[in-house]
């Protein structure tokens, strides 16, 4: 018997029962041969089981997509903001890759060693900010935003554990102050929190670009010459604007002072101010232009209504004065191109309070404007608009509104009669562009007119706003300012301002320019008014812009400047004289 | 049965082989694809970066400093300029003249 061998036999109890378990006997090979097949059965279905296991997961890691996938979300997760340009194309704003440096302070090894070597690098930490940066209890520690390649590679020469250079991006505005308060400004996050960068903040967080009205050419000459003006007068801001008449784009749109949206927390508040768009002021005179339109287009008055302006008129215990009295009575003309306050409130009266805030209304000088920044204001205009509003009105008192708004305003009745909304936003030529007509033909041809009288005659208050060969129609408007913390205004201090279009016979563009608060000067002879100091301005941008703008000059008697002027107007007692003084 | 099962595994490892080689082939493509995806958006950074330096070299201000300085053009004035239709064109008796006084 093979289980009776000597080798088992000498093993005994446990021993011997395990052994046989091992290593049983197989008296029946037939038996042996089944166990051994069942075995084999067995091992195969597991090695073939393994097997299949590892090349279904191979099929699955061959035939999975995931690595394509991943690449693009990350590419659209990435997409930079987008950038803004001027109308021509002009860069005013884009996000530019850029190199930060943190440091991971449980990393570093030697935190002097550390400080002591970075702090060549980096010029604006010295070794004790970067020893104090190091004492944070926090895993990331940014330490400079802004690594240039060449300081990129140095620290990374240097080879330091936790000090680590990753990718980022900054916002840049390669004009700096040119247009600030247009473009506006994005937070540490680079979301818009000003300006174009937070009304299309949707748009250029998508990555798609903005091309603005704006033409920076233009931006640069307006700036510049209200900056010299604001100087030369000492005033304490200003602000500027040129507008297509003929589909609302504005070309330019200056507030003064400004600054530098690349170093956007070292701007002051009155900086960031916009007066062009969230300032609203009294405006002065050049109101009249509007108070001539709306008494034309209503048949209130007409080229030969006549209006005693040779005593101050009361209103309501209020005395009302002309800044240049005249003793006789005045034609609607000469209220104009004169700036007859006293004129002006008689017209106004024959408007009626009713009809007058209609047209203010649809002039769109009652509403927040539809401008594309989030910087605009609410006009300040009286809740009960009685017979006091309406004479005060007249004259651009007690309707408070912003520069855009004027502009919007003054171009319907110094254009051709139709509102548009101003936008900053380039229109393609086929844009089909909302137009109310507000004043007919007959109405704005002869408010142009007297503008270009206010400007060609030796006695209008503009005089300095010609700029030879441009034919300028022009406005002025010298409104006393409110006293700060009392009632009444005060005398000393001015809003001068400005509102001119040109070509004058056919306009193509509209320039307002307003200088806050000049100080009269020995050179002015102690003048500080519109005529003074906003007019040269008028001057300079007209003369400058013109060409970038593609006006070319004209010949002042050519028969088409004649035919699109009214003739018969009368100034002084004679006919008039388009040509410059 | 053996047959059968034997071309199916041929079949099996050929095709596997295929499959592999497709995939490394693949990889290869998408390396090629991410280096080109990298090399583009290198590419546009730079152009980016060169972009916002144009922008920030021709600052109408600073053009404004170099002409002053470095050309002796000053603005025309108003009177010096025509449109192109003002210029009179040579009528044919003009042109005639003109080629006679060539020959």
């Amino acid at each position: 018997m093979r289980n009776s061998s000597p080798r088992n036999s000498k093993r005994s109890g446990f021993a011997a029962g395990l052994w046989r378990r091992v290593w049983p006997s197989r008296p029946d090979p037939d038996k042996s041969r089944r166990v051994a097949r069942a075995r084999l059965l067995i091992a195969g279905v597991i090695a073939s089981s393994c097997f299949m296991g590892i090349s279904a997961k191979a099929v699955w890691l061959v035939t999975s997509s995931d690595t394509l996938g991943a690449g693009k979300s990350n590419a659209a997760a990435s997409a930079p903001r987008g950038a803004i340009y001027d109308r021509k194309g002009r860069l005013l704003a884009s996000t530019l890759p850029m190199m930060r440096l943190h440091l991971d302070p449980k990393m570093v090894l030697d935190p002097y060693e550390v400080a002591q070597k970075l702090a060549p690098l980096l010029p604006s930490k010295s070794e004790a900010d970067i020893l104090k940066a190091l004492g944070r209890n926090s895993r990331f520690v940014e330490l400079d935003r802004k690594i240039t390649p060449a300081r990129h590679a140095a620290i990374l020469a240097l080879g330091l554990p936790g000090v680590n250079i990753s990718q980022t991006s900054l916002r840049s505005y390669p004009h700096g102050a040119e247009a600030a308060h247009l473009v506006g400004q994005v937070d540490r996050d680079g979301r818009g929190i000003a300006g174009i960068e937070k009304s299309l903040d949707d748009r250029l967080s998508a990555g798609r670009d903005v091309h603005l009205s704006i033409d920076l050419g233009v931006q640069a000459i307006v700036r510049q010459s209200l900056f010299d003006q604001i100087e030369r007068f000492e005033g304490v801001g200003g602000a500027g604007l040129v507008m297509d008449m003929q589909n609302g784009e504005i070309i330019s749109l200056v507030s003064l002072p400004d600054y530098d949206p690349n170093h956007f927390a070292d701007a002051s508040e009155d900086a960031v101010f916009n007066r062009a768009t969230k300032g609203v002021f009294e405006m002065g005179s050049i109101f009249k232009v509007l108070n001539t339109a709306i008494a034309l287009e209503t048949d209130t008055a007409s080229l030969g209504s006549s209006y005693d302006v040779s005593k101050p008129l009361y209103i309501s215990g209020f005395p009302i004065s002309d800044y240049h009295p005249y003793d006789r009575s005045l034609n609607l003309s000469e209220v104009l191109v004169y700036s007859s306050n006293i004129g002006s409130a008689k017209v106004a009266e024959d408007i009626g309070p009713v009809l007058q805030r209609s047209y203010m209304e649809k002039l769109g000088l009652l509403s927040r404007p539809s401008l594309e920044l989030p910087e605009t204001s609410q006009p300040l205009y009286p809740k009960k608009w009685g017979r006091l509003s309406t004479i005060t009105i007249s004259y651009g008192y007690g309707l408070s509104v912003s520069p855009v708004h004027a502009a919007g305003a003054i171009a319907a009745a110094a254009g051709n009669g139709e509102f548009i909304a101003p936008t900053l936003l380039r229109r393609d030529p086929d844009t089909v562009i909302e137009r109310v007509r507000i004043f007919s033909p007959e109405t704005t041809k002869k408010v142009r007119s007297m503008m270009r009288l206010v400007v060609s005659h030796k006695d209008g208050t503009a005089n300095y706003a010609d700029a030879p060969g441009y034919l300028v129609g022009a406005k002025t408007g010298s409104a006393e300012k409110l006293k700060k913390g009392a009632r009444g205004y005060n005398k000393k201090v001015n809003l001068t301002s400005v509102i001119a279009a040109f070509p004058i016979h056919n306009p193509r563009y509209l320039v307002f320019v307003m200088v806050d608060e000049p100080k009269p000067q020995k050179f002015s002879y102690g003048y500080a008014t519109a005529g003074w100091v906003a007019a040269p301005v008028i001057a300079e941008i007209v003369k400058k812009a013109a060409p970038v703008l593609g006006v070319l000059p004209m010949d002042i008697n050519a028969p088409e400047i004649r035919q699109n002027l009214e003739p018969n107007l009368n100034i002084g007692g004679k006919g008039a004289i388009f040509a410059s003084f | 049965m053996l047959r059968f099962i034997l071309i199916f595994c041929f079949a099996l490892a050929v095709s596997g082989s295929a499959l592999y080689m497709t995939k490394l082939s693949v990889d290869g493509r998408y390396d090629r694809l991410s280096d080109l995806q990298a090399e583009i958006t290198e590419a546009e950074n730079r152009a980016i970066i060169l972009e916002a330096e144009w922008a920030y070299l021709s600052r109408p201000d600073r053009l404004l400093d170099l002409s002053s300085s470095l050309l002796s053009m000053r603005p025309i004035k108003p009177n010096r300029v025509l449109p192109l239709e003002s210029i009179p064109l040579r009528t044919p008796k003009d042109k005639e003249n003109g080629g006679d006084n060539a020959q």
